[in-house]
């Protein structure tokens, strides 16, 4: 263990000496992430939609009318849930999450007959912004102009039965006119919208960005800084140091060390920038202190593993490139996961950064604990602990492999 | 010590090697083969201890690869070695513990000072911290490095990181030094200095081997000599020995001294 932490010492002090090296690798993600982070806070999301919508029916079968027309508009799904506690559970589900809920109440389909008014109810989830807007749309487009139709059917009926048909249609269409602008100052359905309270405060999308960015970039400097192995290996200290009596699972682990503490320092210094200076959403700080020490670590292992899988720097850089980028865009990193569709958010389950954003989402955006996200550190955890041995066993095999000259 | 010679490409026992007790390396009859590149093809030789034992060989005559398997980093394809009676591949954390190994390139933290990649190497060895000082400062002054002992390496000439790349090796006190072709690159004087260094290490009694290409180097500073080509001993003994084989198959026209003998049994062919 000693000499893992002189491995580790000695890293840090090669890193230190480089001062403009550990300025740049800090200060680049920083502006990076204001600058996609500005961009994201102004844009939309996404063009094409169909959201899944669940509804909590309190009325009777009245209202039936009224979800078929909603399910016939092809942009939600609905999902019929027996409670509201269920349907807020929906909104917090990563896993292809609602952006909304409503909830139909009694007498909401009397009301839809011309008998009385009636307010649907719909509940936005504060971490989907941009979808939630979407669907509140649909919904008072099609409210709107259900109470259209009513209206219409309710002035028609009045005017058959007071005038039956005997006055001239100019006085007909005055009165309807009339009666119709009573009706619709105070229309027979309505939708009354709130925002979930799932946080102290209201999410944003930079609470998205933040640690989106914060991770990717991460993995950049922690995959980079794992290739000092083969920096090593080409100066030919790596082979000086397989021949002192320094067993395997230190070497890694000394090299795992310094890369995992600046992996550390930076998505930290990232989270404090975004938090603090782009206002994102801090969640609980022990959920988050967790998150921030099993992120580098699973990504410390993973630049190992694949370190241990290559020769040269030159076979990791695109190799690394791929899998970051690759991750980044299947594990929630520059999309919310739960825009995803089903089998990609499975399939992107084989990434750190899938596991980790489902954290930072939970704390940031959904405000879940520490607790809550307790499976999600553990997964992260064992990611980095078993990249780490085979990495391990890989540098095992593979020491002193090659011809030499001579 | 035996002596052994190739003139048609078959090994020929001059002389039976004798029982050597107090041998610190026993390469047994070790074979490397890379691929379907055999490196090394059943070499055989016996260090005592104190001695300066010379690899002599041409480039790719299977100098580095047999240095590699000595030091653990390579395990033989077939045959065996002892370090001090331990096997290089059952018993490799003894060997490792007991041998100092200057490598070929110069392998030290260019952004470190000599002072730091000492200390740094030592701690490999679980050394304490006083013993760490004091064998960093010895080596920095047999090495003429203790002045500049806290400029970073990359400010150093090629010399002073050959130099420093030796001390290195040195930090754990080791039973046997390997240094694999250590002056290869160097300057007149950093070369003599470091042939100065080595002397005086093999006066206190450290076992070498070293290797080289260098006929002068074989010359000044071994005791026996082993000359490998094609991944085989083609003849082995002390200087005088090797020397009687050119009188004895060589007509000689000119005084070339080890270098004659080189070139009959290595032929002239380029090793590129």
């Amino acid at each position: 263990m000693k000499k893992a932490f002189e491995i580790t010492k000695k890293d840090m002090l090669l890193l230190l000496k480089d001062k403009l090296a550990f300025i740049w690798t800090l200060g680049i993600p920083i502006l990076l992430m204001g600058i996609f982070g500005s961009v994201f806070s102004f844009s939309g999301g996404g063009s094409s939609f169909n959201a899944p919508l669940p509804v909590v029916n309190l009325d009777s079968a009245n209202s039936k009318q009224f979800t078929d027309i909603l399910s016939n508009t092809g942009f939600l799904k609905l999902e019929f849930v027996a409670d509201e506690s269920a349907a807020n559970k929906r909104l917090s589900d990563t896993n292809n999450s609602a952006p909304a809920y409503i909830v139909i109440p009694a007498g909401f389909g009397d009301a839809l007959q011309g008998k009385g008014n009636a307010a649907l109810r719909l509940v936005l989830s504060p971490g989907d912004a941009s979808r939630a807007a979407a669907v509140q749309g649909i919904l008072n487009g099609v409210v709107g102009n259900y109470a259209n139709a009513l209206i219409a059917g309710q002035v028609a009926t009045d005017a058959v039965k007071q005038y039956g048909g005997t006055a001239p249609p100019e006085t007909v269409r005055g009165t309807a006119i009339g009666e119709a602008q009573q009706l619709g100052a105070k229309p027979p359905v309505t939708v009354v919208t709130s925002t979930a309270q799932m946080t102290g405060n209201a999410a944003s999308t930079i609470d998205i960005v933040v640690p989106g960015y914060a991770l990717m970039f991460a993995l950049f400097s922690i995959m980079g800084g794992a290739g000092s192995i083969l920096e090593e290996k080409e100066a030919g200290t790596f082979k000086r140091l397989l021949l002192t009596p320094l067993r395997p699972w230190a070497l890694v682990g000394g090299k795992m060390g310094a890369q995992y503490i600046m992996g550390v320092v930076q998505v930290a210094i990232l989270l404090a920038v975004g938090i603090f200076v782009f206002g994102a959403n801090a969640g609980d700080p022990l959920g988050l202190t967790l998150l921030v020490l099993a992120v580098p670590f699973a990504a410390t292992g993973l630049g190992m593993l694949l370190v241990s899988l290559v020769k040269t720097r030159r076979q990791l850089q695109p190799i690394s490139t791929a899998v970051i980028l690759g991750s980044s865009a299947i594990g929630g990193t520059w999309f919310p996961l739960w825009l995803e569709p089903q089998w990609l958010q499975g399939a992107s389950r084989v990434t750190i950064n899938s596991w980790a954003m489902e954290g930072f989402n939970g704390l940031m955006v959904f405000g879940k604990g520490a607790l809550d996200i307790l499976p999600n550190i553990g997964v992260l955890l064992l990611y980095g602990l078993i990249c780490y041995l085979l990495a391990t066993r890989l540098f095992k095999v593979r020491e002193g492999d090659s011809a030499t000259s001579g | 010590m035996a002596v052994t010679q190739q003139a048609t490409g078959a090994l020929t026992t001059l002389t039976p090697t004798p029982e050597i007790g107090d041998a610190v390396v026993r390469v047994n009859g070790i074979t490397k083969t890379f691929d379907k590149i055999e490196a090394v093809r059943g070499i055989s030789f016996t260090i005592t201890r104190g001695e300066n034992f010379g690899l002599l060989g041409p480039n790719g005559a299977g100098k580095s690869t047999t240095i590699n398997m000595i030091a653990t980093y390579l395990r033989p394809s077939s045959g065996s070695i002892s370090v001090l009676g331990f096997d290089t591949v059952r018993q490799v954390q003894q060997v490792k513990e007991r041998i100092g190994v200057v490598p070929q390139e110069i392998a030290l933290y260019n952004d470190l000072t000599a002072m730091e990649n000492l200390n740094f190497f030592a701690q490999m060895y679980d050394l304490g911290k006083p013993i760490i000082q004091k064998r960093a400062k010895e080596l920095l002054d047999l090495m003429g490095l203790y002045e500049r002992r806290n400029d970073a390496v990359k400010t150093y000439s090629g010399g002073m990181k050959r130099r420093l790349n030796i001390a290195v090796g040195l930090m754990n006190n080791p039973d046997l030094l390997l240094l694999d072709e250590p002056t290869v690159g160097v300057d007149p004087q950093s070369r003599e200095a470091i042939f100065e260094n080595i002397e005086g290490l093999k006066k206190n009694g450290l076992t070498i081997l070293y290797t080289t290409q260098y006929m002068e180097e074989a010359e000044r500073l071994c005791d026996h000599i082993a000359i490998i080509d094609e991944g085989k001993v083609v003849a082995i003994g002390t200087l005088e020995q090797l020397l009687a084989l050119r009188t004895t198959q060589v007509e000689v026209q000119r005084p070339r001294g080890l270098a004659e003998v080189f070139l009959q049994l290595t032929g002239k062919q380029l090793r590129d």
